[in-house]
């Protein structure tokens, strides 16, 4: 294309997308006409109305002359502008139950997006995609038909019925409960997910609906194989073999760890310490409850002293004082107690790091060296935490509802990145404590995981890792501040017709404001009926901008955005292109 | 602005769409039918598949200064794929050029092109539609729960191309579950090739 034409093609694209943009947002018309025309699009799932009414302050603001109205009229433009986001990511079949888990939250009964026709049952999303989203690829409709589990996906095109074990009632005895396509096709995608967990107990095909059961199911696959391939190195006494048989494989990795440990039972270090790592703590490795509160004391200190000197650690560490508390924290390798001001840390995860170090309960009490390793091996999660602990203060001083949001996790995950990639970089010993231990802990594994990631994609390429692989089932701020809006101008408009003696009784037995800044966004929309008035105005008021939210993350992110870049360039210079 | 830029992007697909790129040689990329895009600005230009989605964040590409589109593959599981082509301009913060980009990407967090989970092949000098280039080329386990303890993975097989520019630089990527990644390779090739962005 010669200078001419391109200068032309050019001219006729921006005049017509001045023509586009006029024609999008009807400026011609007047406010009214436009409010008009959004509220009727909106009701019927329109995204592109959607869009374009949250960008017409002009339409927003006539449409705020009714607040009620207008709170519910934006939670639903809101919620289609985050449900066409969510589905323009490149969803394919093998994440559908990522994509579940995100739906699940997102079209129920009494959301936003069943107010503008997307639910509650969920095939209305597919007719929604047919009509609003007519080019959404075949690929990518077949993640959705699996996300919604689809009667036809689910139990196949063959059958209309399905017999299932429901609790006692067992299909054996000829009491099982009986599914039909009718029955599937009118629930909710949350009952829908808690049909399939039941099926999955006694069912473990239906276990690919469920990645942590089937992860776990994985997991144990792999405890087999390590305790059989030590079964069969032939280096275990036949009372040892003996003393295995016939029990389960956890208790059998856990003999198998009595048998190393002292002894010289000839198996390579690496299967030892696969075992190790697989067991459960013995006696002597257990941190008893006024150990483990000795111990969290103990790391206070010395996570203190293991954060400072890095960007992300001091960030960290400015968060105001950290109080560390070991306890077991179930699934995970911390977390942040917003009650207590504490980051937990998971007692299970540091037994087994004293585990693969030969380390005992009493050895850490006694050996300051020793705590001061677990402080450097769990530094990256304090780091992630403390993040947690900046969000949950933020609200406590601005007095502002905050729910647990998408966000949030990216702001935690890439300060964690960063924090990990500094640290790498500065302290060969933090560095060799996470090589040694990916080989036998997934705590090591994906700590070194989200340094590498963070480090090749950075703050824009990240967040879009967080939110499609690691918290797809958290919703977006902008869709939880939906959701709770819709909800609380319903009720407050249910409220605005109740007899005064009921709506007083209301206000003062209620639940408090208190209560509810305690709540998820799914717990506060469910308990809307049962909050005192004051208490919803406020929430409905805090979640009406959300300007103060957004400039905490980007004022966050900025404060480490360029850390890595500064430490692997000069700050400023621009590579000039290389000689080939 | 928003709207403004989009309803620009939306006229450029449109008057690209009617003139479709070159034929493709074999595989996937012979069946697929190709469509021009434009990036604002004249930042680059490329033809890309027209049955595959298209998405782009305007607002994020200015906020970060990098300005990009995805490609998402018309088929999941066996024949699904990702394809990114970014302009990552001289005022954008992320890395501090195309070198910081190469050595962030074809390394791990340990400095190592080889893992139980990631093996990352040499960098190579190339040539990308008349211009120089680096090739990246990797594989590697993605645990899809880093802060639980289930440790279920993906196994990703991925591609870069890296093209200095003037200011700022260029990536093209295409990454793909590792089973997958034979089906669109050629239709990312294709795509790259067209590819033509400031000097």
């Amino acid at each position: 294309m010669n200078l001419s034409a391109a200068k032309t093609l050019r001219l006729a694209a921006i005049t017509a997308g001045l023509l586009c943009f006029g024609l999008n947002v009807d400026a011609g018309a007047d406010a009214a006409g436009r409010l008009a025309r959004y509220e009727a699009a909106i009701s019927s799932g329109d995204p592109a109305a959607a869009m374009d009414f949250l960008q017409d302050g002009e339409a927003r603001g006539l449409a705020e002359k009714d607040m009620q109205k207008a709170a519910e009229l934006t939670a639903e433009a809101e919620a289609l502008k985050d449900l066409k986001e969510l589905l323009a990511m490149p969803w394919k079949a093998a994440e559908a139950n990522k994509l579940n888990q995100s739906l699940a939250i997102r079209i129920d009964i009494d959301k936003p997006l069943s107010k503008a026709g997307v639910g509650p049952e969920p095939e209305k999303l597919l007719a929604w995609l047919g009509k609003y989203l007519p080019a959404y690829p075949a690929g990518k409709k077949d993640a959705v038909k699996k996300a919604i589990r689809q009667w036809d996906i689910v139990f196949g095109t063959m059958t209309d019925t399905r017999g299932m074990d429901w609790a006692q009632a067992t299909q054996q005895y000829g009491q099982g409960v009986n599914l039909t396509r009718a029955n599937w096709e009118g629930m909710t995608l949350r009952e829908r997910n808690t049909i399939l967990n039941t099926l999955m107990d006694t069912e473990p095909a239906f276990l690919t609906y469920n990645d942590e059961k089937l992860a776990s199911m994985k997991d144990q696959v792999a405890v087999m194989k390590t305790v059989n391939e030590v079964k069969n190195s032939g280096a275990l006494s036949a009372s040892q073999l003996g003393q295995l048989a016939g029990k389960s494989f956890a208790d059998q990795v856990y003999l198998l760890g009595s048998f190393f440990d002292g002894s010289n039972v000839a198996v390579s270090a690496d299967l030892k310490a696969k075992v190790n790592a697989a067991r459960d703590s013995m006696p002597k490795e257990v941190l008893p409850a006024q150990q483990r509160d000795l111990l969290g004391g103990m790391l206070t200190s010395a996570v203190a002293k293991e954060l400072a000197g890095t960007t992300a650690g001091d960030r960290a560490l400015a968060a105001g004082p950290l109080k560390i508390e070991v306890r077991p924290c179930d699934g995970s390798y911390s977390r942040y107690d917003a009650a207590s001001g504490a980051i937990v840390l998971d007692s299970e995860t540091i037994q087994q790091y004293m585990r693969m170090k030969g380390y005992t309960a009493e050895s850490v009490m006694k050996s300051r060296e020793q705590v001061a390793e677990i402080a450097k091996y769990m530094s990256p999660s304090v780091v992630y935490e403390a993040a947690h602990k900046m969000q949950a203060d933020w609200a406590a001083k601005q007095g502002v509802y905050k729910p647990h949001v998408q966000e949030d996790e990216i702001e935690a995950m890439s300060l964690e990145g960063v924090y990990t990639n500094e640290k790498m970089r500065q302290d060969p010993a933090f560095k060799g404590m996470l090589d040694s231990g990916r080989q036998f802990s997934s705590y090591a594994s994906k700590k070194s995981e989200i340094a590498t990631n963070y480090r090749g994609s950075r703050a824009k390429g990240f967040s879009q890792t967080v939110r499609k692989f690691y918290v797809p089932g958290l919703p977006s701020l902008d869709g939880a501040a939906a959701q709770v809006r819709s909800a609380i101008s319903g009720e407050l408009a249910r409220r605005a017709g109740l007899p005064p003696a009921e709506k007083a009784e209301l206000d003062s037995s209620g639940l408090t404001l208190n209560d509810a800044l305690e709540m998820s966004p799914e717990e506060l929309a469910g308990s809307v009926q049962e909050i005192q008035t004051a208490a919803l105005a406020k929430i409905g008021r805090d979640l009406q901008d959300l300007a103060a939210y957004r400039g905490r993350y980007e004022a966050s992110e900025t404060a480490t955005r360029g850390t890595l870049t500064s430490s692997t360039a000069p700050a400023g210079k621009k590579s000039a292109p290389p000689a080939l | 602005m928003k709207n403004l830029i989009l309803a620009s992007m939306i006229f450029s697909l449109a008057c690209a769409a009617a003139c479709a790129g070159v034929p493709a040689k074999g595989g996937a990329a012979k069946a697929a039918a190709f469509k021009k895009y434009t990036m604002d600005n004249n930042y680059f230009s490329c033809s890309v598949p027209s049955a595959w989605a298209l998405s782009r964040d305007a607002e994020e590409d200015a906020k970060y200064s990098i300005y990009e589109i995805q490609l998402e593959a018309p088929q999941a599981g066996k024949a699904g794929g990702t394809i990114k082509i970014a302009y990552y301009a001289k005022d954008s913060t992320d890395f501090s050029g195309f070198q910081d980009f190469i050595d962030s990407n074809s390394k791990n967090s340990f400095g190592e092109t080889k893992s139980a989970r990631e093996t990352y092949e040499p960098v190579k000098k190339t040539k990308l539609a008349g211009r120089q280039a680096f090739e990246i080329s990797r594989e590697m386990m993605q645990y899809l729960h880093p802060e639980s303890k289930s440790d279920e993975s993906v196994q990703l097989k991925e591609k870069f191309y890296v093209l200095p520019a003037k200011e700022g630089f260029y990536v093209l990527s295409f990454s793909a579950e590792k089973t997958a990644y034979p089906a669109n390779a050629a239709v990312f090739e294709k795509v790259a090739k067209s590819f033509k962005g400031k000097p």
